[in-house]
């Protein structure tokens, strides 16, 4: 039962849980408060990280669609199916945390500023890949058009990114950071980045279960009112 | 609010969403897990 | 991906016999269009349904602006474009037209430029009706820069087409639901809606002429769409 890989991956998570605790604990006791923005630059260091995570698990997803639509491979299917998963989560962080910061340094939850509307369509990107996938019943279908969708939506990302910098833009510009702050966004950087893994590794497991257990032909006859609960929506 | 209660709320709702997920993973995993022992092999 | 670097290379060889290929899809297109009047008419007819619903929305309301005229023709366009995709892809899936044109010794990167330019061509068509009334009801004054007007609205079209085109090829083999094209549409554009809004902005109230990144924008976006969409047609293309 308890296999070399059961127990790496036991010891993965105890590890990321307790890198967690320790960066909680490191911006609770540890870091100064920002002098100009006060203590609600403290969400920067959940913030950014969840950011740069959700970049890449939309780098991954692109990969895995380049990977399907050059080796027509069901495992690259698989790895681009979770990665934007795992995007559409860590995607939604930043948004919250992006709006709550927003509510309190402008007092508005939504403002049309350059990041928060990046954050918003790359958002609604992945939301629709997953629609997309989540609409077709034929796996092969399925793993072309979202390979497909999967390809073009992360080549729209750098057209979203300069298109919203026409946007006027309220934001602070670059901070420096004391060296306290770079340790603390280091201490942050570690356990968001082995979750991000961590998630997609865990979603592209159970897809690839699911998968085994649902026979091709059942899978392409499968009713549209198939039971379906929310653990494989997401 | 004051700005330390919406820092916390920011990482509540974060850190919520991040391990919820997690956790419905793992739980979703363990029904699979457990309807392939119920299965004994034999599909 | 051989096939597509002989293509490529036929492609080189042959453009004249390509082009003509195109004229001649794009003839047969359009001749089905003259002859059955069916997509022209409902397009044109939503378009400015929905810039008259979007008026009386707004106008009733003093919430507009003469700039505002710009965002209500993209919903416009959006709409009207979706359904012109969704038209031309069912004229081929009709008495398996699709199955006989793969049929035939054409490229498929030949096939994808000639539903891009019917698509273009009926668009066009509609946002030449759509745009004069738009503007009529909403007081927008076009004559203090009408070819800029026009290049940035083109330029954007043909992305939105580029894009449009190729989805409504993938969705429309499947027995899918409505409305699943403009879900997969719509986000794609945004930087073309969010570009030619704030250029027009620039143009019209700053009087500045557009330039710089959002034409940029809308040009890389022209290309890197055309570019893509050519060479995986062949690919998601399904009799």
């Amino acid at each position: 039962m308890c296999s070399t890989k059961t127990i790496f991956t036991r010891f993965y998570w105890l590890a990321t849980f307790v890198l967690f605790g320790l960066a909680i604990a490191t911006v609770c006791t540890y870091t100064p408060t920002e002098a100009t923005m006060g203590p609600i630059q403290k969400i920067f260091y959940l913030h950014l990280p969840v950011a740069i995570s959700t970049f890449l698990a939309c780098l991954v997803c692109f990969i895995g669609s380049v990977g399907y639509a050059m080796k027509h491979d069901a495992r690259w299917d698989r790895l681009a199916a979770s990665a934007a998963r795992v995007a559409v989560i860590l995607c939604s962080v930043v948004l919250l945390t992006g709006m709550i910061w927003g509510r309190s340094a402008w007092g508005q939850w939504w403002t049309w500023s350059p990041r928060l509307t990046f954050s918003l369509v790359l958002w609604l990107l992945y939301v629709v890949y997953l629609m997309v996938r989540m609409s077709i019943e034929s796996p092969q279908r399925r793993a072309v058009i979202s390979a497909v969708y999967g390809i073009i939506a992360f080549l729209d990302v750098p057209l979203v990114y300069l298109s919203v910098r026409m946007l006027p833009d309220i934001h602070p510009g670059s901070v420096s950071l004391a060296p306290e702050m770079r340790l603390t966004l280091a201490a942050w950087f570690v356990p968001v980045l082995m979750l991000t893994a961590g998630l997609i590794a865990t979603r592209y497991a159970i897809e690839t279960q699911t998968d085994a257990q649902t026979p091709v032909d059942e899978a392409a006859a499968a009713a549209p009112g198939r039971f379906t609960w929310v653990g494989e929506v997401m | 609010m004051s700005s330390n209660g919406f820092v916390i709320l920011a990482y509540a709702l974060g850190l919520g969403l991040l391990w919820g997920y997690a956790v419905m993973l793992f739980f979703a995993g363990r029904s699979i897990g457990r309807r392939e022992q119920c299965d004994g092999g034999k599909s | 991906m051989t096939t597509n670097t002989q293509r490529l290379g036929s492609g080189l060889a042959l453009p004249l016999a390509s082009l003509r290929q195109i004229a001649f899809l794009v003839e047969k297109d359009l001749r089905i269009e003259s002859r059955s009047r069916q997509t022209l008419g409902l397009v044109t007819v939503l378009g400015v349904l929905i810039v008259t619903v979007l008026g009386l929305g707004l106008g009733a309301q003093n919430a507009m602006t003469a700039f505002s005229a710009t965002a209500v023709l993209w919903v416009a366009y959006l709409f009207s474009g979706v359904l012109c995709f969704e038209k031309t892809m069912a004229v081929e899936r009709n008495d398996a037209v699709l199955a006989a044109l793969l049929m035939a010794p054409i490229d498929r990167g030949v096939i994808y430029l000639a539903k891009l330019a019917s698509n273009l061509v009926l668009i066009l068509a509609v946002a030449a009706i759509v745009t004069p009334v738009g503007v009529l009801f909403f007081g927008f004054d076009l004559t203090a820069a009408p070819v800029a007007f026009a290049v940035v609205m083109i330029l954007s079209i043909v992305g939105f087409a580029a894009v449009g085109t190729l989805f409504s090829a993938m969705v429309s083999s499947s027995r899918l639901q409505g409305g699943l094209l403009a879900m997969m549409v719509f986000p794609i554009t945004l930087p073309l809606v969010l570009v030619s809004t704030q250029l027009m902005l620039l143009t019209f109230r700053d009087h500045v002429a557009p330039g710089g990144t959002g034409l940029g924008v809308l040009i890389a976006f022209d290309l890197i769409f055309l570019t893509v969409s050519w060479l995986v047609f062949e690919w998601v293309l399904e009799p």
